[in-house]
């Protein structure tokens, strides 16, 4: 089989040749544990992916372990494999990933459910848990998706739950240890790694349910099992493992620059917002630790760009101290800085300042709703003045353009929180226009007109939010207000795009779905869907079909609303978050009443029971708040 | 004396070239203040499948690990100026390629070499740098050689592919003014096939056509083949070919480029 004379008839083979400066390439001789690191989507997806780049290189920090990445062949290259038998392979020894020890996936995205299931059928591995035989690789899946993983119970044999800088490399040793002393056997090892802590192996547990479809109780196989599992975390983010050296793509990808990231968590309190409670509690990494740490990857890698990446970055303590070092030598080294996660209220005009060799003209700032009673609803904490400061700083220096994220289908809403939108955009171009005046007056020169882009991405409920309960906007429901949005919006300077409310339908399903819908992918695979992410391949008529056929209701997980006293199907995970905060916060979206954040005040949401350095947790106030 | 890592690369390609490694560049231009080096290297195995754009990329980022003294652009996209020979299609092997780079401050030859190899993966690498000696507009021809395994492969369907060549082929050529039914012929300079009965591989030696104005890729060779003469290659089992670019010549199609 000449593979190259393959890759001549498929489109972008770069994809498929590995072969990328800074691989990690070793003598399968001193090798002792294989992982094959698989991504669910295309190559310049998955390598755009920073959680693969931290845990490519934690797992090859060990001289016996080699791990190597595996991406969703596309479709084109499929057909080509399915003719000629070709298993899917690693990119670094081209070994079909049937034969290697540990088979990891990351799930970073409902959508992408079905793609594991399109990899694991290519790459020959039996599907569910229950068909793999002993020699079988030990499939793993880890990622945020991960925090409700009971859609794919079924086809995982673990999953890893939290941070994998440190738990993943803990598992390679359990499993060579396994088999060096010859104890290794599937169940064995299984029930091993499910007492390590931050492993959930989901066959160990076996749920039933009542009449109405809601879950009546979770029986555990061993006592000696957790009963809920307890994410890992990385206690002291300044030593935690860091990549000096990373692979650099060939073909261009997503995300193709240093990312360095500033800290874990978030101080913020979004109440829609998975991430903000599931990466708690915040830890920061010092400026020193940071500044080094850039410096080596720059000079490793030859990247122009580097981003600051963290969830809120202007949050960030130590900001000028740390952009002042980085300043000291991205200028003459041709790097630039960007910062992708700004905070109108926080956004300063010393911000932009160091910022301004930006290439872009545009910020993008996300109020996330329209009028300040919804914000307070959904705990934003910014305020239309702050927005507006923003967007001044951005205009006075230069900039024309502002994309404005919004989200609709948040608990409470109405109409004028609708209004609200448009209004607030009035208000931004006003501010620009008040801006010009003042430029020619003092004889600035023109910059022409502005444009405000409004981004509305329809509202889907997550698990280990204070919204974990609340109905999602029925498909109809979520057209009219998308539509009442474009009647209302009647300026030609406000851009505005809205998503596919039938992609968000599926998303929502999956976010918060259980085991049921275990059949759902199974029978979704057998009807060839794959690359559900891609809007070419994504068929909401299809899945419809496929929810029936299997006795699904997609309402059951969106429109209906899960009960507060209901066994939810991700309670089996703790995030370190207690449900009693996210009732709480839930209670007081009601009432229209804000939280603090966690630099003001701490709301005792529990994560810090987790432990962890450079917190924003104040222990002794938590303490005192939850007695 | 430890042997370069360049030499090494050198004796790896076909084409030896005469270098002195240790000849200090200095000739930088009095108002650019820049001085221009040539680069020499090959782009061969699983590197065939990068483009153009993409090799530039790279080329880019591994000129700033590298530590040499490279030009870089003003403006807000500060970028190396780079300068390709000849462009090589996506799925085509080479030995020889060359391209120009600034540099603002002298170096010798195996400075750059030695800078720039460890930078780059080994199906990427340097053979050769020195100050330019011909322009890249005097490039005239590439030679290349195809190899073709295939179980119609004989003496005969050698003779087959010579006499294919020699007479009028009319292929539908594509260029930016649109597709066009060309004969391909002239742009050929030599074409000539060896059966090896061993191996059982046919190799198509070819010189084609390479300046600007008619440059021929060798893929057409191959399209007018399996046309002509059936040798399709749908088969990846059992048929295959690999194309790799030996050599650059100037418009004699004789002395080899500088």
């Amino acid at each position: 089989m000449n593979i190259d004379q393959l890759l001549k008839s498929v489109s972008k083979p770069g994809r498929y040749t590995g072969g990328e400066w800074g691989q990690t390439i070793k003598d399968k001789q001193d090798i002792k544990c294989r992982w094959a690191f698989c991504f669910p989507d295309t190559y310049e997806i998955g390598m755009s992916n920073l959680g693969i780049r931290l845990l490519y290189g934690a797992l090859n920090a060990q001289p016996d372990v080699w791990c190597e990445r595996c991406f969703a062949p596309w479709t084109d290259m499929e057909a080509e494999m399915r003719k000629h038998n070709i298993p899917l392979w690693a990119l670094e020894s081209g070994d079909p990933i049937k034969s290697f020890d540990i088979v990891a996936f990351t799930l970073g995205y409902e959508l992408s459910y079905s793609n594991v299931l399109y990899m694991l059928d290519l790459g020959g591995i039996p599907l569910t848990t229950a068909e793999r035989a002993e020699n079988d690789p030990i499939v793993i899946g880890g990622g945020c998706c991960t925090y409700n993983p009971e859609p794919l119970a079924d086809f995982f044999d673990i999953f890893s739950i939290g941070e994998g800088e440190e738990a993943l490399p803990e598992l390679s040793r359990l499993y060579i240890e396994m088999r060096e002393n010859g104890t290794y056997t599937r169940e064995d090892f299984l029930h091993a790694a499910a007492k390590l802590g931050g492993f959930y192996v989901p066959s160990f547990y076996s749920v039933s349910y009542n009449e109405d479809g809601t879950i009546a109780a979770v029986t555990k196989k061993y006592d000696d099992i957790p009963d809920r599992i307890t994410k890992r975390i990385i206690k002291d983010f300044d030593k935690s493992y860091f990549p000096e050296k990373t692979f650099m793509p060939f073909i261009d990808t997503v995300q193709d620059r240093i990312m360095l990231e500033v800290y874990r968590g978030c101080p913020r309190g979004c109440r829609f917002c998975q991430a903000g409670m599931v990466y708690r509690p915040i830890r920061e990494k010092s400026p020193d630790v940071l500044a080094k740490q850039a410096k080596c990857l720059y000079e490793n890698t030859g990247y122009e760009e580097i981003s600051l990446s963290s969830l809120s970055i202007s949050d960030y303590t130590r900001l000028p101290e740390l952009t002042e070092s980085l300043l000291d030598w991205t200028n003459d080294a041709r790097v630039s800085l960007a910062l992708p996660s700004l905070r109108a209220d926080t956004f300063t005009k010393e911000l932009m300042d160091r910022i301004s060799s930006v290439r872009t003209s545009t910020l993008t700032f996300a109020p996330e709703a329209g009028s300040q009673r919804l914000r307070d609803v959904i705990n934003k904490n910014v305020t239309e003045e702050e927005i507006l400061n923003a967007c001044r700083v951005a205009f006075e220096a230069g900039k024309n353009q502002v994309k404005l994220y919004f989200m609709i289908g948040h608990p409470t809403e109405t109409n004028e929180d609708l209004d609200g939108i448009f209004e607030l955009s009035e208000h931004v171009i006003h501010e620009f226009y008040v801006n010009k005046r003042k430029d020619k007056q003092i004889g600035k020169p023109n910059k022409g007109g502005v444009q405000v882009t409004l981004s509305v991405a329809a509202f889907v409920p997550k698990p280990f939010t204070a919204f974990q309960w609340e109905k999602q906007d029925a498909l109809e429901v979520t057209h009219e207000k998308q539509q009442y949005l474009k009647n209302v919006i009647t300026d030609r300077k406000v851009r505005y795009n809205y998503h596919d409310a039938q992609v968000g339908r599926i998303e929502g399903v999956f976010a918060r779905g259980d085991r049921k819908l275990c059949a759902a992918l199974l029978e979704a695979h057998r009807r060839g869907i794959r690359f559900d992410a891609w809007e070419e391949f994504f068929s909401y008529d299809a899945w419809i079909d496929i929810f029936s056929a299997v006795g699904v209701d997609p309402d059951f997980y969106t429109t209906r609303g899960f009960g507060l006293d209901e066994i939810l199907p991700w309670d089996i995970i703790d995030c370190g978050v207690d449900k009693s905060f996210l009732l709480r916060e839930r209670t007081k979206a009601y009432e229209t009443k804000t939280t603090k954040n966690c630099m003001e005040a701490c709301a005792a949401c529990g994560a810090n029971k987790l432990g962890g350095e450079q917190t924003w947790c104040n222990r002794e106030l938590c303490k005192h708040k939850q007695m | 004396m430890v042997q370069s890592r360049a030499l090494q690369a050198q004796a790896d390609v076909k084409r030896a070239l005469p270098v002195a490694w240790d000849f200090v560049m200095d000739d930088i231009h009095p108002q650019s203040k820049t001085l221009t080096a040539r680069i020499g290297f090959y782009k061969v195995g699983d590197m065939q499948f990068i483009s153009h754009l993409d090799l530039q990329r790279f080329m880019k980022r591994a000129f700033v690990r590298s530590g040499l003294p490279i030009w870089f652009s003003e403006g807000f996209n500060p970028h190396p100026k780079m300068v390709f020979s000849t462009p090589l299609s996506i799925g085509i092997q080479s030995e020889c390629e060359f391209a120009d780079i600034k540099m603002t401050a002298p170096v010798t030859p195996s400075q750059i070499v030695d800078a720039l190899n460890p930078c780059m993966p080994d199906t990427l690498q340097l053979f050769y740098a020195a100050p330019p000696v011909h322009k890249m507009t005097d490039i005239g021809y590439a030679s290349y050689d195809i190899r073709i395994t295939h179980p119609k492969n004989s003496t005969d369907m050698a003779s087959a592919l010579d006499a294919l060549f020699s007479k009028p082929l009319i292929l539908t050529k594509k260029s930016k003014a649109g597709d066009r039914d060309t004969d391909i012929t002239p742009f050929i300079k030599s074409a000539k096939t060896d059966y090896n009965a061993e191996t059982g591989i046919m190799t198509l030696h070819c010189m084609l056509c390479a300046d600007n104005a008619n440059f021929l890729n060798p893929e057409y060779l191959m399209r007018g083949a399996e046309r002509e003469l059936g040798l399709t290659f749908d088969d990846p089992t059992s048929a295959w070919y690999e194309t790799v670019r030996t050599d650059i010549f100037l418009e004699d199609g004789v002395t080899p480029f500088l």
